[in-house]
């Protein structure tokens, strides 16, 4: 009981103190402190206190910068990283880029290195063997193809080819329109 | 300070709106108890502006997500508190003691002559260290009733508490201070904290 009576009055007087206090409550601390020393006292107390908090609390948190300050700063850390949230790529986001960058580099490779691997003489020779297979010597006339015994694939076309010299040519007839010779088989053709 | 719900609430709509004005009007005049709020939690002055940035960052980034725009102190305050925690964790293992007697020395803004104010500051360092021994909900009030900027009607809507509670929490809390500051060691109300 003693002790509500204290809480009581010690919320009486911290209102006092504080400012928070209404004129019945006001009135009724009045009574309490003409007749009790020890709330007197209390109420030097805690109004010393209170002063000397209110020094320290502000000596403590008045430095520093100020709110505009602050606000700007933070304001303009807020615009950098919403830029770098925009820009920014995870780790799958990089993978799935890093992983398109290398089929198209590998794609582009595999296209070089096929072109690359032909030279021109090579190229030009079958373009005038498909568009005049009398270039290769007689004209189609001397041409069989390839049958019986000999394999045939189903993706290429064989010919045997006896030249008006005695000389035997086995000619590939690729199905794209191009020919090339396969083997030969005779005497070393003179340079 | 004179600043009613109203106005608070139009703020924090045009805050919510995108005005800058209006967010930085809002923070500006919620700064005094803001600080007094950030430094309770954190007990260190030394880094308040970082954590105040922090704040300030997070206010902006999320002020979206506030539902009641009436209860922008409350929001600020949760706010608040979780970033000096998340600070705090990250800073626990770095951190370094502060000497509340070089603090003290900037008393009233200015540095003065410590043998003019020796007592005082001996007063207040006492106050201080006292202040920062007290359980997190006592230096909560404790602080924010000493940064002069709430009524205890405010006070009890940043704390979220009922302003019953929030007025035993600062009768205990003074006790508490005041015991410690003058050399008692009988603290009451230590063991029997029913709010």
């Amino acid at each position: 009981m003693m002790n509500e009576i204290n809480d009581r009055l010690e919320i009486l007087i911290g209102k006092l103190v504080d400012g928070e206090i209404s004129p019945p409550e006001r009135k009724i601390l009045e009574r309490e402190l003409e007749t009790n020393g020890q709330a007197r006292e209390l109420l030097e107390q805690l109004r010393s206190l209170h002063q000397q908090s209110c020094q320290a609390i502000a000596a403590e948190v008045s430095g520093g910068a100020s709110a505009d300050d602050v606000f700007e700063r933070a304001w303009q850390q807020n615009a950098k990283s919403t830029y770098r949230r925009v820009f920014r790529f995870d780790g799958r986001m990089r993978f799935a880029i890093g992983l398109a960058a290398g089929l198209i580099l590998g794609l582009g490779l595999h296209f070089v290195a096929v072109w690359g691997s032909k030279t021109p003489m090579q190229l030009t020779q079958q373009r005038e063997v498909a568009e005049e297979p009398a270039a290769v010597g007689g004209g189609p006339r001397g041409v069989q193809p390839v049958g019986g015994s000999h394999p045939v694939t189903g993706e290429v076309d064989w010919y045997v080819y006896t030249s008006p010299t005695g000389e035997q040519w086995l000619v590939e007839g690729v199905r794209e329109g191009l020919a090339r010779t396969a083997d030969y088989r005779g005497k070393p053709r003179p340079m | 300070m004179e600043m009613t719900a109203q106005n608070e609430s139009a703020l924090a709509c045009a805050a919510q709106k995108g005005d800058k004005e209006a967010l930085q009007l809002l923070l500006k005049r919620n700064w005094g108890w803001l600080k007094g709020l950030v430094y309770s939690v954190l007990t260190d002055a030394q880094e308040l502006d970082d954590v105040l940035q922090e704040v300030c960052l997070r206010v902006i980034t999320r002020i979206h997500t506030l539902r009641e725009p009436e209860r922008f102190r409350a929001w600020l305050a949760t706010v608040a508190r979780r970033e000096v925690l998340k600070h705090y964790r990250r800073r626990t293992h770095e951190k370094v003691p502060v000497n509340p007697g070089v603090i003290l020395l900037k008393l009233d803004g200015y540095i003065r002559d410590p043998l003019q104010d020796a007592e005082k500051s001996e007063l207040c360092s006492r106050i201080l260290e006292a202040v920062k021994t007290l359980p997190e909900k006592y230096r909560e009030v404790f602080v924010l009733a000493h940064t002069g900027e709430l009524t205890y009607a405010e006070m009890a809507e940043v704390l979220d508490v009922p302003i019953t509670t929030m007025q035993i929490r600062l009768v205990r809390a003074r006790r508490m201070v005041q015991n410690q500051v003058i050399g008692r060691t009988d603290i009451r109300c230590t063991n029997d904290e029913r709010d």
